[in-house]
């Protein structure tokens, strides 16, 4: 269980974080906005193939957006990916999509995609995938003794299944801050 | 060169600059928030309104100059991050595909050419550069089909007459030294996104200033040299994006009668994360000379044409559409949806699951009393949607609270046709389903017909035996037995799959009506398995007169419908998954290894009949063969149909009981038989074995 405080404070941590990984997670809202838990952070990324050497490049653009899952108490990862004219992608279509290599066994993938279901996203209200958040409480409890950036942690361990990467400098930055903040447990740092 | 537009291709001498023109960008929430709009607020007005995108400089190296439009476009300010800035946009959304293709694109065009002439002359954009970053859309939604059309305008200014390059394009580090570039960096990091081109004086001691593009017509005054830079969307070596363009007209014009000016320095400014560090080192500059036709350095009145307009992704100039019926259609989304949920069920627990066979297969459910609607709505879990519902009464009062697709609105004014009310309950839980309705009385043995019904009567046999032959699977949910006596008849002569449900006051009787298996084995699946009439001894009759349990199912315990029209669809999509289908061996709970043998079909094991005793939650699974002197599906009685058709269907409805006993040789057997039915079994007695 995650308290929306909770999720809030990771959230900040999180974006700052990606601030000086610069891969662009932003906070995403809307103007009619309902819900304190439809506080969103949201990360485009781009893919690109050719089918053929000459094709111009089929361009996807990956979505993923994070929020809180009331219910169940913890954050949820969303997903979707459409094309440049706004036509969303088909499942199986990403299934192929994302690459392999993300994920060692091919079997722990299938696990994540086994919980996909499709809901209309909370803001867009547009059909977006969702990672079933019933694992998600046990994990977290298990990452959150041991981990301040436990938000990452979760992510890095749910989204590469679909398609969500991560970059390297993540455990870099959080690493060197780690032992920050062990050399500054005194003056802890408010955000 | 693909998506420029003014400069001749290679012309020998001087390389006159291009740009390369935006891409469109739609997020899926875009469409979805226009939608709303138009069904919200804009209606019919067709007028244009305020929207704005955004464009990136810190895009990958391979993509195209993209400019974005999202769900936040319709919001009152845009937001940006860290890489984008904002484009100021117009959408005129038209009511109809003609008003969206006949709309005058040079009118607008020009519109769009005087706005940003003016913007310029005034000033104003020098104060505010973002302002020339503009777009329009023309869009028309097409909200039956969800087909979208659009098109984008990106107005660019045809001023001044040229820009030549006077240089190769060379990265920003050959013109710069690393301080300056960390300085112009800096300076960038903090200024306001409507600030998306800014200014380097040069001293004479080789100092530099970054100023403010505001303070051009001063720098110019002062006659210092200076360097335009601009935010470039652009990822290309040799060319900057789209927006640099009107800034350039913006700086010429401004320009244009200082001739020591003639000369400017570009830098197109480009930066990227890489490695958690903020990149710019394929930000370009550019030695450009600027080319006025005379008319334009002399006072010039002319307002300067506009170009812009994205072509197709074939490279035509024209509209774009996209179908997004996928993700628009509520009823193809509830599709999608019920799919996936499937799928799932296959990814995760039954990889060997059939689905399609599953989802092709056709039902006709015979009775849509509280069996039958349970039965559909089972179905319907499971994704089978063709659906064809027969009843012959109509909704009830006492009916809606066990008879699951019916409710009150359904008994009132006399009560809706049963099969009618259940196709519109079935097309209400799910839009996706082929349901259609009959309502008809199903012929019965012993129910004599006077010959003036005749004709009718043989119309509604003719009837059921096309309903039978369209579908795959019948399920018998009669609330008497005898009027399950043709249905079986017919479907075990068209060798259909056969399902049968039948409540007792707290108990259940489900099962499959066997089909002829070949091949040798043991009691269970040498011979055909039996159907619902081959236990009896006697014939179908009246059971007005003869009381049955079948005819009790409105005072049975209100749970047991659901439970035993649960296991009927359960038994039938096992019955489906099985290699051998509707010939599968029967498993029974008579034989000590029905728990532990391999199971053939993946969904588990295939009984032939699944009785259950609520009272003592007791479940048992007896298997019987045919009876070769069943009154329903013996090889007598089915030739005998076949031979016959109609003319011995009417033999049988018309004439008493042992019309068919005689004919099966039951006569012989029934002198020592008991009215002994399916349910005349005690508790204390075994199901084990055959009975
Ligand atoms: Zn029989």
């Amino acid at each position: 269980m995650t308290t929306l405080e909770e999720y809030y404070a990771a959230v900040a941590d999180f974006l700052e974080l990606s601030e000086r990984v610069g891969d662009g997670w932003s906070r995403f809202s809307s103007e009619d906005i309902r819900s304190p838990c439809f506080e969103m952070i949201r990360r485009r990324q781009t893919h690109s193939r050719r089918l053929t050497a000459d094709a111009p490049p089929d361009i996807i653009f990956f979505d993923y957006h994070v929020y809180f899952n009331e219910a169940f108490a913890v954050p949820q990862l969303l997903f979707s990916a459409c094309r440049p004219d706004g036509s969303l992608v088909p499942l199986t279509t990403l299934h192929e999509l994302i690459p392999k290599h993300l994920l060692p066994e091919a079997s722990e993938r299938e696990l994540v995609w086994e919980t996909l279901s499709q809901i209309e996203h909370p803001i867009l209200h547009c059909p977006i995938y969702a990672l079933h958040p019933c694992q998600t409480a046990a994990f977290i409890r298990k990452i959150r003794s041991f981990s301040k950036s436990w938000l990452l942690s979760w992510l890095s361990s749910v989204g590469p299944a679909v398609g969500l990467e991560l970059s390297p400098q993540y455990g870099i930055i959080s690493h060197t801050d780690n032992i920050t903040s062990i050399n500054t447990l005194e003056h802890p740092i408010s955000t | 060169m693909e998506s420029t537009h003014t400069a001749p291709p290679e012309v020998r001498g001087p390389r006159v600059l291009q740009f390369e023109l935006f891409s469109s960008c739609i997020d899926s929430g875009f469409w979805s928030a226009l939608t709303r709009k138009k069904l919200d607020v804009y209606g019919l007005d067709e007028t244009a309104k305020s929207i704005h995108g955004y464009y990136s400089i810190g895009s990958a190296a391979f993509l195209p100059c993209f400019m974005n439009v999202d769900h936040a476009s319709f919001e009152a300010t845009p937001s940006t991050d860290s890489h984008t800035y904002p484009l100021h946009g117009k959408l005129q959304n038209f009511n109809t595909i003609e008003k969206f293709r006949d709309s005058d694109k040079q009118l607008i065009t020009d519109g769009e050419a005087n706005e940003l002439w003016n913007l310029i002359m005034s000033g104003e954009a020098l104060v505010n550069p973002s302002l020339l970053s503009r777009f329009t859309l023309l869009s028309f939604v097409d909200l039956k089909k969800y087909i979208y059309s659009y098109w984008f305008l990106f107005p660019a200014l045809v001023y001044p007459d040229a820009l030549v390059h006077e240089t190769e394009p060379r990265p920003i580090q050959e013109a710069f030294t690393g301080e300056e570039i960390s300085h112009i960096t800096n300076f960038v990091a903090k200024l306001p996104k409507e600030q998306n081109a800014f200014l380097i004086a040069h001293d004479a001691d080789g100092a530099m200033e970054i100023l403010l593009i505001r303070d051009l017509p001063l720098i110019v005054k002062d006659n210092r040299k200076v360097t335009l830079c601009v935010c470039d969307p652009s990822v290309r070596a040799d060319n900057p994006g789209w927006t640099v363009r009107n800034v350039l007209a913006m700086f010429a014009y401004h320009v244009r009668s200082s001739p020591e000016y003639r000369r400017v320095q570009l830098v197109c400014f480009r930066q990227r994360f890489r490695d958690g560090l903020r990149d710019v080192s394929h930000s370009l500059v550019l030695d450009l000379r600027i080319v006025f036709t005379p008319n334009q350095t002399m006072g010039q009145t002319l307002i300067p044409k506009a170009v812009g307009w994205e072509r197709t992704e074939k490279g035509k100039l024209g509209s774009r559409h996209v179908n997004l019926s996928a993700q628009m259609d509520p009823k193809k989304l509830a599709e999608q949806a019920v799919d996936l949920n499937l799928k799932l069920m296959r990814w995760r627990l039954v990889p060997e699951l059939d689905l399609p066979l599953i989802q092709r297969t056709k039902c006709l459910i015979l009775g849509s009393g509280t069996l039958g609607c349970n039965v559909a709505r089972c179905l319907m879990g499971w994704g089978i949607f063709d659906l064809t519902f027969v009843d012959n009464s109509v909704v009830s009062f006492s009916n809606p609270v066990r008879q699951s697709l019916f409710s009150f609105s359904d008994c009132l004014d006399g009560g809706k046709e049963k099969s009618i009310a259940a196709v519109e309950a079935v097309q209400r839980i799910f839009p996706g389903v082929c349901a259609t309705a009959h309502q008809m009385n199903i012929p019965m043995p012993g129910h004599p017909i006077s010959e003036s019904m005749r004709g009718k009567v043989d119309e509604t046999i003719t009837l059921l035996e096309a309903l039978i032959e369209k579908n795959d699977v019948v399920f018998l949910l009669m609330d008497t037995r005898e009027s399950r006596w043709l249905p079986t008849l017919i479907g075990a002569s068209k060798r259909k799959i056969v399902m049968n449900a039948a409540l007792g006051f707290d108990s259940y009787l489900v099962m499959r009506h066997g089909m002829s298996a070949d091949g040798a084995g043991d009691e269970t699946n040498s011979k055909k398995l039996g159907c619902y009439f081959c236990n009896d001894v006697v014939a179908p009759g009246n059971s007005t007169r003869d009381r049955t349990l079948d005819q009790q199912c409105t005072v049975t315990r209100p749970g047991i419908a659901m439970i035993a029209a649960a296991l009927a669809v359960e038994l039938l999509v096992t019955v489906l998954q099985h290699p051998k289908g509707a010939e599968a061996p029967a498993d029974s709970s008579a034989r000590d290894d029905y728990l532990t043998n391999d199971i053939e079909s993946p969904l588990g094991i295939v009984p032939h009949q699944i009785r259950g005793f609520l009272a003592r939650h007791n479940t048992v699974l007896p298997a019987t063969t045919a009876f070769d002197k069943c009154t329903a599906c013996s090889a007598t009685v089915i030739k005998e149909y076949e031979a016959r058709g109609h003319d011995f269907l009417f033999d049988v409805i018309n004439s008493t009981a042992s019309f068919l006993e005689d004919l099966t040789g039951l006569t012989k057997l029934h002198a020592d038989s008991e009215k002994a039915e399916v349910w005349d079994l005690s508790d204390d007695e075994s199901f084990a074995g055959s009975e």
